[in-house]
């Protein structure tokens, strides 16, 4: 008995391939890994409390949070649209559009606040008449969220592209053939199968929008973010100053990391956890 | 040559297909389904003008012949480039008119290969999608709420619809739940809840296995029969198209090449194509025919056997003809009696040599080297024309013959046509 046991449990020398996969793998996540791993380590952590206390931290941290979320509230109205529009409609220059979703990922994010500065500043064309008024747009909230916009959109388009090209067009062309209009089809079919990537797409967004830096340093240096005032801290008072501050952010993006596996698992993206309906083919 | 690759052919083919339209097209009597109509997608072109009046039936073509396009033609999913497609005498797209009604308002049901249910809703979610509003449909959580009778109404409607389907109480269950026979029956009942006046159905079996297929089949068409509802069904496979359907449209490289009741469509194909379609499995070139009379032709096969068929020759004179004998009606004999017979009947007869028999179950699958003074040997040589017999095990394993042995093919006056070669 004692002998078959051990028989079955003895090692099988994997496949060379198998192998190679698993190290790669291995060698990316410690890449990944070695810089958190070493934070723990690094981490002034007697300075923490200290710095829970800076009230321009938790000011920071308050403008981060909220811009962010406005940042991305504005992103779903616009970004889950138009990304419908380009996984289903044929139109005549389609692929210029994919490009210009594409440039804020390509842009560094300074070039990126550059350009919306000379566009929202104040002798920008829409920066100018707003300011006319007396309301600028740039280093203000306002300016954190245009910064954060132009940034992260991309992320949210490219994911629920992704989910709407994934439902399979044969629900839609049901839906309409039993009386269901563009509108009704889009709420009642496209979406609720899409929503796993939608979703993922935005929490994606929400942290990028979160961490931005390198546009909002350029349009809105003030109110701080988070990200800039790590920058201003780091410059002014060294490194121990800045270091707590990563905390928060590295307590949000887990939470939200989460949230996205989550979404994504729970999700009716065909292949994702719905089986298909097409039957049971051997 | 192919008849739709000249400009002259494709003119004339528009213009029959105009006519066809005017012919067919909104008369106010015209029951069920008339379509004629032209459609371009990049080199293929597809060109459909047929009728799918009360009853099933089935559009029949080989993969590629523009099946599925012809049913989103239909259901308004795909746009046609000029020609009618008409519904009850009423007409959904008329080119010449410029009437066109969008897909949502067409009344057409329409369950594809995929069945695509929502995969995302119930059962009961996924019948209701298409209920009428006075049914518990669309904003019915609105209605619901302003007239409370609206519940009952819609819980009873989909219970009834899932009666009809034959699957009571399934109304909780998600897609993935089901197996690919109730999935279907499902996609069924959805289309049925919005009381569509013509139904389609894209290759409704072939999604399933093949014991799922057999079972499901009588089912089906009782379910269809029942509703009443004029059905076009799509089907690559002929066996599926006989359980199936009344009526027979056959497609073939976006022409229809014949149509009308199964079994006489079935018993005359007018082309090779229809032939090879159809299951007759022979083709036989000819060396020549010539009139036998006023019903009678004699055809002149390439070995010189010759057979006198009860059809008048075809009028065309440019066409090329080849004999179609049906596999499975063709009898087979030793050559001795052979002889008696042939002095007696002189008619529909030919002699050859077995050349292999392969046992496919139900069946013997003979095939036959035709020529008269071959030797054993050269019938097995794999040149010559050769002639497909069905023979059923018992009248096999009477004849007691092996390969080589002459043997002579029996045909009934209804197993032999003479053909215009359209495809090669």
């Amino acid at each position: 008995m004692k002998a078959d046991a051990r028989e079955s449990r003895r090692f099988i020398m994997p496949e060379m391939g198998a192998l190679t996969l698993g190290l790669l793998a291995a060698l990316a996540l410690a890449y990944l890994a070695a810089p958190l791993v070493n934070l723990l380590f690094v981490e002034p952590w007697r300075d923490v409390p200290a710095t829970l206390g800076d009230p321009l931290a938790i000011g920071a941290l308050e403008t981060s949070l909220e811009s962010a979320t406005i940042s991305t509230v504005i992103i779903a109205l616009g970004a889950i649209p138009l990304a419908y529009v380009l996984a289903r409609w044929r139109f005549p220059l389609r692929w210029l559009v994919t490009l210009l979703v594409y440039i804020p990922l390509v842009f560094p994010a300074v070039v990126s606040g550059i350009i919306q500065l000379l566009l929202y500043g104040p002798y920008g064309p829409i920066g100018s008449f707003f300011a006319a008024q007396g309301n600028e747009l740039d280093t203000t909230f306002t300016g954190v969220v245009l910064a954060q916009t132009f940034v992260a959109a991309p992320f949210a388009i490219v994911a629920a592209r992704a989910a709407f090209e994934a439902v399979p067009t044969a629900t839609e062309a049901v839906a309409t053939t039993l009386g269901a209009s563009r509108w009704r089809i889009f709420w009642t079919i496209s979406l609720p199968q899409a929503s796993g990537g939608v979703i993922a797409g935005l929490i994606l967004t929400w942290l990028r929008a979160l961490g931005e830096f390198g546009a909002t340093a350029v349009l809105a240096y003030h109110p701080y973010t988070l990200p800039v005032y790590i920058y201003v801290q780091l410059t002014g008072e060294g490194t121990p100053a800045a270091l707590p501050l990563a905390l928060f952010s590295l307590a949000a993006s887990v939470v939200a990391i989460g949230l996205a596996q989550l979404a994504t698992t729970h999700s009716h993206i065909p292949g994702a956890s719905v089986p298909d309906t097409t039957g049971r083919r051997p | 040559m192919k008849l739709n690759e000249t400009p002259a052919a494709k003119r004339m083919s528009e213009n029959e297909i105009q006519n066809a339209a005017s012919m067919q097209g909104t008369r106010p009597d015209a029951e069920g389904l008339r379509v004629a109509f032209g459609l371009h997608r990049g080199s293929f072109h597809l060109r459909a003008a047929f009728a799918a009046p009360s009853g099933i039936t089935a559009l029949l073509g080989p993969s590629g012949a523009g099946k599925s396009l012809t049913l989103q033609a239909i259901a308004g999913l795909a746009r046609i480039s000029h020609g009618v497609i008409s519904l009850n005498g009423v007409a959904l797209v008329d080119t010449t008119q410029g009437a066109m009604v969008p897909a949502r308002e067409r009344r057409i049901g329409y369950v594809p290969q995929s069945y695509a249910l929502f995969p995302h809703l119930t059962v009961a979610q996924n019948i209701a999608y298409g209920l009428p509003p006075g049914q518990g449909g669309y904003h019915y959580h609105l209605q619901g709420w302003l007239n409370p009778g609206m519940r009952e109404r819609r819980v009873q409607r989909i219970a009834e619809l899932l009666e009809f389907v034959r699957l009571p109480g399934f109304e909780g269950r998600r897609p993935a739940q089901l197996s690919g026979g109730e999935a279907q029956r499902v996609a069924l009942a959805r289309a049925l809840a919005a009381q569509p006046a013509a139904l389609l159905m894209d290759e409704p079996l072939s999604a399933l296995d093949a014991p799922t297929r057999e079972a499901i089949r009588d089912d089906l068409r009782a379910i269809i029969t029942a509703s009443g509802i004029p059905t076009l069904l799509v089907t690559h496979d002929l066996s599926e198209a006989r359980a199936l359907a009344d009526r027979l449209v056959a497609l073939c490289a976006g022409r229809v090449v014949a149509q009308g009741p199964l079994g006489a469509t079935l018993a005359s194909p007018p082309t090779t194509t229809a032939v090879r379609l159809f299951g007759w499995e022979n083709i036989l070139p000819i060396r020549s025919t010539e009139p036998g009379g006023a019903y009678t032709t004699r055809v002149i096969l390439e070995d010189g056997q010759a057979l006198i068929l009860p059809q008048a020759q075809a009028s065309a004179a440019n066409e090329r003809l080849a004999l179609a004998l049906r596999a499975e009606r063709l009898e087979l004999r030793a050559s001795a009696d052979a002889e008696k017979v042939f002095s007696v009947q002189k008619g529909l007869e030919l002699y050859g040599r077995v050349r292999r028999a392969t046992d496919a179950g139900a069946y013997y699958r003979v095939r036959v080297a035709l020529g008269t003074r071959g030797t054993q040997e050269s019938a097995t040589e794999e040149k010559g024309a050769c002639v497909t017999a069905l023979c059923s095990p018992r009248e096999w394993l009477a004849l007691g013959i092996a390969s080589g042995a002459p043997v002579s093919i029996m045909i009934p006056h209804d197993a032999a046509r003479l053909v215009i070669v359209d495809d090669r």
